[in-house]
Order: structure tokens, then sequence, then C-alpha cells
């Protein structure tokens, strides 16, 4: 892979665009610090997270970056609402109460407040995702990063979800970029890249 | 991460998998218990043996076992000696080395063991009635608190003797005892056991009977030997099974006393020289009593436990470690198969070293309740260690 520039503004919200295993979750993966380029560096406000230690770059991730996972990544043995306070418990600034607050106002817009203390398991493919949805926003990151956020989502909360990304990221000057196939909704975001534009390697990285 | 936090994460993954994690939890906890429960077992058995061993000075019984010999006299276990005549207690008696007690043992009443004795042996183990009073007359009995407990007996009642073989009509025959006292509990075999006159004991080894008057006809029979004519009762007379106030004065002694058996004789020295004297004289192969130091028999008895818990401990540590490597298998798979589990915490924010501590404190957590569990067995086996003990053994 090989970007020579990519820049999202805060408040911009940015559709990430192309066919299945050109790379678009591995770019999210390197914007996250979670896998480091080989070179160049990838800038945050102010910070190179390539030149973050592990442990640095985890904190920063945990306080900076949302991150809305194709898979939910949902943990199974916790409820809905300990999911959403996840960020808490793993350490980040914000206090508890704050983060319950945001939390249970997020699933309540996404509707799935009644499920707070229900275990992943119980809930439907869109119900997890939305729950997903709702860890990612709880911490307000500074950068959203969202690998098809609405994959399984039905059209109506497919709609809501987006909105609510968009509000958030507009009304909290986040950075949002989403990776996704569903080209009925990429209109909505200001800006739209196809990623084999983007990439300039011209390798495909997955068959 | 937060201390607090890294506990509820971690509690919250062991309480969604209550299966493994109890399992884990009892696994381990056995593998922790048995070692120390069993040492715990020997050594609360060698103190147990070795007090009453050392409340009792010194055992004069037929010679063999001096291991079975003591532990008849101490836990009433089946006697496997010969009887003691008793004109060997009167002799014993006669040479004044100490304070002697009878001991006959050899009777049941149901499954708690009749021991024909003297009140000193009341004396001697520090036993007191707590309810009613001692035998006073033939055919009573003063019975150990656990028995009275269990088989919801009070003074007043009555118990009966066990025949040792229902077809040898010449043998042991039941007697129905009368219940005079419950002795307080002292936590040693004597809180199960019946206490009995010497000469009660005898009636039941039939020794000793009791009958109506041959005043009957029917009960006379006309038999005629070498020496002429004489009268024999016949199988018509009426034999008491129990001793009253009305038949005690029914009931007669047959052959000669010198005869009559004992289990062994407990030998109090009046002082060191008594008790030197005594083991010189028992001492001499020639005389066909042994004397045993009841400590020392337990001492030998003790190294035979001790082989055996060597032995017990050195499999049960074996095998401990092949549970605990067991354990260490399953936590090491379970980590493996929440990887993923992992990796979300990695990649939304956790450090490696914030991963390290949830998985550290779900292992701690459970070897924590393992060891709190295994103590609770300890515990419980060092307070019931001495009743299992007294029980195994009697």
């Amino acid at each position: 892979m090989l970007i020579p520039e990519f820049r999202c503004e805060a408040g911009q919200t940015i559709a990430l665009v192309g066919p299945s295993g050109c790379g678009k979750s591995t770019f999210l993966n390197l914007i996250a610090g979670i896998i480091r380029p080989s070179t160049g560096s990838i800038f945050i406000d102010e910070t190179d997270v390539t030149t973050l230690k592990r442990s640095a770059s985890a904190a920063f991730r945990l306080s900076r970056i949302g991150l809305i996972f194709q898979e939910f990544e949902l943990i199974e043995h916790l409820s809905v609402g300990d999911n959403i306070l996840l960020p808490y418990h793993l350490g980040t600034d914000t206090t508890r109460s704050v983060i319950e607050k945001r939390g249970r106002d997020l699933a309540s817009h996404l509707g799935i407040l009644p499920y707070w203390d229900t275990l992943p398991s119980a809930l439907s493919h869109g119900e997890r995702q939305r729950a997903a949805i709702a860890r990612a926003l709880s911490t307000r990151p500074r950068l959203l990063l969202a690998d098809e956020p609405t994959g399984n989502l039905d059209p109506e909360n497919k709609r809501k979800a987006l909105d609510l990304m968009h509000l958030t990221a507009k009304e909290h000057d986040q950075g949002l970029l989403v990776v996704t196939h569903d080209l009925e909704l990429i209109d909505s975001f200001d800006t739209i890249i196809h990623f084999e534009e983007l990439n300039q390697s011209g390798k495909q990285l997955m068959p | 991460m937060r201390s607090s936090s890294i506990v509820y994460l971690s509690w919250k993954a062991l309480r969604y998998r209550p299966l493994r994690s109890l399992l884990l939890i009892g696994t381990i906890a056995l593998t922790l218990y048995f070692p120390r429960a069993l040492q715990e077992f020997i050594n609360r058995s060698e103190e147990v043996l070795s007090a009453r061993a050392r409340s009792t000075p010194l055992l004069i019984g037929p010679r063999g076992s001096s291991i079975d010999l003591t532990l008849n006299a101490l836990y009433f276990t089946s006697q496997e000696l010969p009887a003691l005549r008793y004109s060997s207690y009167e002799a014993l008696s006669q040479k004044n080395y100490g304070k002697t007690i009878p001991i006959y043992s050899r009777f049941l009443a149901g499954q708690s063991p009749l021991v024909g004795t003297s009140l000193a042996y009341f004396k001697l183990r520090g036993l007191t009635v707590s309810t009613g009073r001692t035998m006073t007359r033939l055919g009573d009995c003063v019975i150990g608190a656990n028995l009275a407990q269990n088989e919801n007996l009070q003074p007043g009642d009555t118990i009966t003797s066990s025949p040792e073989n229902i077809f040898d009509l010449a043998g042991v025959y039941p007697l129905r005892m009368r219940i005079t006292g419950i002795l307080a509990p002292n936590r040693t075999p004597d809180d199960d056991a019946i206490f009995v006159d010497l000469k009660s004991a005898w009636i039941i080894e039939g020794l000793a009977h009791g009958h109506e008057e041959l005043s009957r006809s029917e009960t006379l029979e006309l038999q005629r030997d070498s020496k002429g004519e004489f009268l024999r009762a016949n199988a018509s007379v009426i034999e008491f099974n129990e001793v009253t106030d009305t038949n005690v004065g029914d009931f007669h002694f047959h052959g000669d006393r010198g005869n009559y058996p004992l289990s062994s004789v407990i030998l109090v020295p009046h002082n060191q020289k008594q008790r030197a004297l005594a083991l010189a004289h028992y001492g001499d192969p020639v005389t066909a009593e042994q004397i045993v130091i009841p400590a020392v028999a337990v001492e030998q008895l003790a190294k035979t436990l001790f082989a055996t818990q060597r032995l017990a401990f050195t499999a049960f540590t074996l095998l401990g470690i092949a549970a605990l490597a067991l354990a260490l298998m399953v936590f090491l798979l379970s980590f493996r198969l929440r990887e993923r589990e992992m990796l979300t915490y990695s990649k939304i924010g956790a450090t490696g070293r914030a991963v390290a501590c949830l998985q550290g404190v779900e292992v701690l957590v459970i070897i924590a309740a393992a060891t709190i569990l295994a103590q609770a067995g300890i515990v419980l086996t060092r307070s019931a260690a001495q009743d299992i003990f007294t029980r195994l053994i009697s």
C-alpha cells in the first residue's frame, strides 16, 4: 500500500469506497495505530502516531480515536451497557458518569436502551452493530473510524446511525472516516474517496 | 487501567463461564486439599493416639501383639488375643505395684462396644456422669454421650447385649441392661461405649446366670450315675435375661473365678520404682502375661501411619502436579479461545500490560477461591479428625 497523502479535517466526513480486499480496513488500522506503516508518518492533531510506543499508542487510541468494527467486536460476557462503558473501564480520562450519560443517550437514540443490561448474544446483528456505534461515540473521539458500520442495519436504522455519526462529527468537530460499500448513503458525506485512487501502489492486498 | 475495572471485567468473564470456573476452582482446591488434609489427619490422629496412650501408664495382658492389646484396651477394638485369666489380675493386685483396673472388652450391644471394668476406670479417664448415676447393681450400665444421643437413650431405659452366635445355646446370652447414667462427652471412644461391672460382663459370657427356683416338679429330672440318684434341672427352667431388684439374688456364678476371662489390666503404678518392678516382672519371658507401655506401642503404630502417609502424600503430590498442569492447560486454551476478545481490548485502547492484568486477575481469583475452599476443608478436617479417627479405629 502506498498512500502519498491523505487528510481529514476536523468536522469533515469522508466515505472511503472500493472493492473488497483493496486495503480499506488495513488503511483504517494504520490510522488507528493498530498496525504501523513501514515508512511515512500519520498525524492526528499534532501527534505522529507512528512514533508512539505501543502503550502510548494504545492510550492515544483510547482517548482520541473511536473505532467501529465490521464484526462489531462486542465483548460477549459484558452487557450492552458494560460494552458501551468499556473505554471507561480500559482507562479513558472521562469520568464514568459522563460516559454513562452519553452512552445511555446514544443507546436511546439508536433504540437499544432497553437492552442496556442484556448480553450481546441475545441481540440481533443490527442491535449489536448499534451497540458498537454507541461504544465508539461515547468517548467523543477526535477521529471516528468506521468499517462498514451500517452493513447489518435495516434502511431506517442505517439512516439513523449514519445521521448520528454525521451529527456528532459536526457538533464536536470530529473527523469521520467511513469505509462503506453502501453507495445509497455516500451522498451524505463531505468527501468520497475511491481507495484505489488513493493507493498508488496499484496492488490489491487481497485477491 | 483502574484496578477496580480489572477486577470487574475479570469477574464478569469468570461469571460468564460458571461451569469452567467452578471446575477449575474445584480441581485446584482438591489438589491443594488432599495432601494437606492427609497431613492434618495423620498429625491429629497421632496426637489423639498419643494422648490416650499417655494417660494409660501400663497395660498387662496375654502375650501376643502389643498393638492389638493396646488398641483393644484403649479403643475397644475386637479382641484378637486369648483372654487373660482373672487369677492373673488377682496376682497383679497382690503385688501392689499400683492401682489395677480390669478391662473386659469382648462383647457388643448393636455396634457399641460393651466394656466390663471397675469404677476406677472412670477416674483414670476423667469420665463423669452427666445424667443419672454410676452402676450400682448387677446388670446396670453407664453409656457414652454419643451413644445416648444417637440412640436417644436416657437413664431408666434398657439396652441389650448382642449374642455372638444365635445357634450357640451354651454361648453368649443377650442380657438386657438397665441404663443408670450417661457420661459427659470427652471425644474419645468412651463416648460410644457401654460400661458395665465386670460381673455383668461375665453374666453375658455365660459364667453366671439367674433362673427361677427349682420348686416346680417339671423342672427337675431324676438322674442316676455311678454315685447314685440325683435331681438335675432340665431345659424348662426359665433363665432370666434381665437383672431386676427381685431376681438379683437368684444370679450366681459357676466354676472357678480364677479362670474367668479379662482382656487386659491397666496398671497405674504407685511410683517410678513400682513401675520399674512391674516392667521387670512382666518383662521376663517366662511369665504368661506381657506388659506393654501403650505410648511405645502407639509410637510403633504411628510409624506405620507415617510410612503410609508418606506414600499417600507422594501419590497426592504427583496427582496434584498433574491436576495443576491440566488446570494450566485449561487456562491457556481458554485464553487462546478468547484471543479475539483480548485483541478487541487492545484495538479499543488497552495496553498489553492491562490485557495481561485482566488474564492474571482471572487466574488469581480462581486460585484464591480454590485456596480458600481448600483451607476451609482443611479446617473442617482438622476439627473432625479426632472423631473420624476414633470411629475408624473403633
